[in-house]
C-alpha cells in the first residue's frame, strides 16, 4: 500500500442565471443528471436524494468492462447559497479518492459566480498503479530477455 | 513508461527511488520545477547533500536540470510518477466539462422561460 496524499483545488465559474437557478440545477435530479452525466450511454445506476445526509449514486460500466462508482453524501444545504458534500470514486471496487466539496453561489454582474472547492485525499496509487505495474513488468521482461541473451 | 533495455539502467532507477529524501524531492517536483535550496529546505538537508541526491535522480532519468544565471532548476522527467497530480488534473477537466454543460443547461432554461 502506498501512502495517501492530500491536495485541494478551486474552480470558479460565472453563469448567466440567478443563484436560485444554478442551485436548482444541482438540486433537481433530472436537471443534475442532464449536465453532470458525461457517460449517459454507459450509466447503469443514477440516484439523487438531495437533502442533508441524502445520497447521490452514479455507476458507469465502460465498454471495456471497468466499473466506476461515485457515492456522494450531502451534509450542508443552504438554498441558493451553499452545498457541502463528500464523495468517493471507486474503480473496479478499489477506492481511488475521497473528497470534501463546498459549492457556493454568489450574486455577480453576469448572474452567479459559483465557487467549487474540493479537498481531496488520494488513495493507494489506483489506475496509474496498474499502469506503473505494467511498466515495471515490461522492464523486468526486458531485463529477463537481456540476461537470457548473455 | 519507456521500455528499459539494460540492467544497468534499471539498477540506477531502483537505486534512485530507494531513498526517502529522493522520493521527497520527486513529490515536490511533481508540483513544479524547483531550485536546489527549495528542494533541500523542506527535507531539512544540507545543500551539498541535496545536490548529491539530485545527481542520483538525474542519473536514474527521473529529473532534468538546467541553469539560468547562477540558479540551477530541476524539473520532473517521468510524469507517470506524479499520480495524484494526474488524477487531480483529470478531475478538474471532468468538472469543467460538466460545468460547461451546466452553462448550456442554464441557457436552455432561460430561453424556455422567456419564450
Amino acid at each position: 500500500m502506498t501512502q495517501s496524499t492530500h491536495t485541494d483545488f478551486v474552480i470558479e465559474r460565472e453563469f448567466s442565471a440567478t443563484p436560485e437557478a444554478v442551485y436548482q440545477a444541482w438540486a433537481d435530479p433530472q436537471a443534475k443528471r442532464s449536465w453532470s452525466d458525461c457517460h449517459p450511454e454507459h450509466t447503469t445506476e443514477y440516484v439523487l436524494d438531495f437533502r442533508p445526509l441524502g445520497r447521490e449514486t452514479h455507476q458507469v460500466i465502460y465498454p471495456d468492462g471497468r466499473v466506476q462508482r461515485i457515492e456522494k453524501v450531502f451534509f450542508d444545504i443552504v438554498v441558493a447559497q451553499r452545498i457541502v458534500f463528500a464523495y468517493d470514486i471507486m474503480l473496479d471496487g478499489r477506492r481511488l479518492s475521497v473528497s470534501l466539496v463546498t459549492v457556493e453561489f454568489f450574486d455577480s454582474q453576469r448572474g452567479t459566480r459559483m465557487v467549487y472547492t474540493e479537498q481531496l485525499a488520494y488513495l493507494d496509487g489506483h489506475e496509474d498503479r496498474a499502469q506503473r505495474l505494467h511498466g515495471t513488468e515490461e522492464s523486468l521482461d526486458q531485463l529477463a530477455l537481456h540476461l537470457s541473451r548473455n | 513508461m519507456r521500455a528499459i533495455a539494460d540492467a544497468a539502467r534499471l539498477d540506477r532507477m531502483f537505486f534512485a527511488l530507494a531513498d526517502v529524501h529522493r522520493r521527497g524531492m520527486l513529490d515536490r517536483l511533481c508540483r513544479g520545477p524547483a531550485s536546489v535550496s527549495e528542494l533541500a529546505e523542506p527535507l531539512g538537508i544540507a545543500l551539498p547533500s541535496a545536490v548529491k541526491h539530485l545527481a542520483v535522480l538525474e542519473q536514474g532519468g527521473f529529473v532534468a536540470s538546467h541553469k539560468v544565471g547562477r540558479v540551477r532548476t530541476y524539473t520532473i522527467e517521468l510524469k507517470t510518477l506524479c499520480a495524484m497530480e494526474n488524477w487531480v488534473a483529470k478531475r478538474k477537466t471532468q468538472l469543467n466539462m460538466q460545468f460547461d454543460k451546466l452553462d448550456l443547461y442554464l441557457a436552455e432554461q432561460r430561453s424556455k422561460t422567456t419564450r
